[in-house]
């Protein structure tokens, strides 16, 4: 296989063939081009493939035509009808945007005197001081006034005071 | 210019575009510009000079008519709406022509439909109304071979790649330049060439594949039908 004809060359022809097919190549690469496809028979077949193709698709589909004047007419009707939409939504949502930004406004105010009132709260237990958390002693030898009997003698004893007391 | 009411800046205006389109088509950046401030008659101008090329666009990714108009006027809506963030930076067609793509795709979306879906290979007589178009030099006699063939290359492109696809029928069908297309699909000029010469050699392809399998049928029914 000669350098002319090999893969990364035809590769390299592939934006030139696309440009041949439609005759938009200068002389000077069209000569190119057709030593290359003289000498390469892919290239030759793709050419041909590609002429096909481009008989095939035009054709078969018809270029669109004009849509006339009517076209213009439907076109501003449509803008018509989707401006008086847009403003009918807009006019529609209009009181519940000013609901919403009075709310907002409130909301806002309530988180600033929330906030003032913490920072004062937290200033006011600082000048305080730390809480002095007193301990009382306790005479381990001194049965607590709550507590009860707690054996049989115990029992008598508090029955005979009760009895006994004036 | 704060002072003057907007409607009457607006009719100012209106009248200056008018005069001027009497005197010489007016400037499309001036037309633009005259739109983007809410001119009405302004916008009506561009509409007036890009319906064709607009409808071509979406003529050439849509198939039936009443959905061709459908969208393009779609298209004229949407641009309406956002002409203000149009920035001058492109043509005003190329900024068109990608609304009018990307509409297209969307309402394939919203329909949930490939543009072309043919599974089937072509029939018999449908491989010898091809192959007679072909020997023919591309001569069609009239309108109904015309949708014949039609039928028939919608099924070849149906492989395509989406794109590859808009591609082809823009350039041979809808003469637009190489250059607009990789404008309006956001490519290259040099890999829109390469892809476009792809997708003529995929489509021959399967133009070659299908005939063969239409007469592979027939030879396996014994070509009764062949007259």
């Amino acid at each position: 296989m000669s350098p002319e004809t090999s893969r990364e060359n035809c590769v390299k022809f592939e934006p030139f063939l696309e440009d041949y097919v439609n005759g938009e190549l200068s002389r000077a690469e069209a000569e190119r081009i057709s030593a290359h496809l003289a000498s390469c028979s892919n290239c030759r077949a793709a050419l041909e493939d590609a002429r096909l193709a481009a008989q095939l698709v035009s054709a078969a589909f018809v270029p669109v035509a004009d849509p006339g004047p009517g076209f213009v007419r439907m076109v501003m009707a449509r803008i018509d009808v989707a401006e008086r939409w847009m403003k009918e939504q807009r006019s529609f949502w209009r009181p519940f945007e000013a609901l919403a930004w009075r709310l907002a406004f409130s909301a806002a105010l309530v988180l600033a005197f929330l906030f003032a009132y913490g920072i004062r709260l937290s200033h006011q237990q600082q000048t305080a001081g730390p809480a002095v958390v007193s301990t009382q002693q306790q005479d381990i030898f001194t049965v607590p006034a709550s507590t009860g009997p707690v054996n049989n003698d115990q029992v008598l004893l508090a029955i005979a005071d009760h009895h006994y007391e004036p | 210019m704060d002072n003057v009411p907007k409607y009457v800046a607006a009719s100012a205006a209106a009248v200056a575009v008018s005069a001027r389109a009497q005197a010489g088509k007016p400037d499309e950046r001036e037309l633009v510009t005259q739109a983007q401030k809410g001119v009405a008659s302004a916008f009506e101008e561009l509409v007036r000079r890009h319906q064709q090329r607009v409808s071509a666009v979406v003529g050439g990714i849509l198939r039936r008519r009443e959905d061709i108009e459908d969208v393009a006027q779609q298209v004229f809506l949407k641009a309406y709406v956002s002409i203000n963030r149009f920035d001058m930076r492109s043509a005003f067609s190329t900024w068109l022509y990608k609304i009018a793509v990307n509409e297209c795709w969307d309402y394939l979306r919203k329909k949930k439909v490939r543009p072309l879906t043919y599974e089937a290979d072509l029939s018999e007589e449908q491989a010898r109304h091809v192959e007679q178009f072909v020997s023919a030099g591309g001569e069609l006699n009239n309108a109904a071979e015309r949708v014949e063939l039609r039928e028939i290359v919608e099924r070849l492109l149906s492989d395509l790649h989406e794109d590859d696809r808009t591609m082809l029928v823009l350039k041979e069908a809808q003469g637009f330049a190489v250059e607009e297309i990789g404008q309006i699909l956001g490519l290259n000029v040099n890999t829109v060439k390469v892809r476009l010469f792809r997708a003529r050699k995929r489509l021959a392809a399967n133009y070659r594949r299908k005939i063969s399998h239409a007469v592979d049928n027939v030879s396996r029914s014994g070509g009764s039908e062949r007259p």
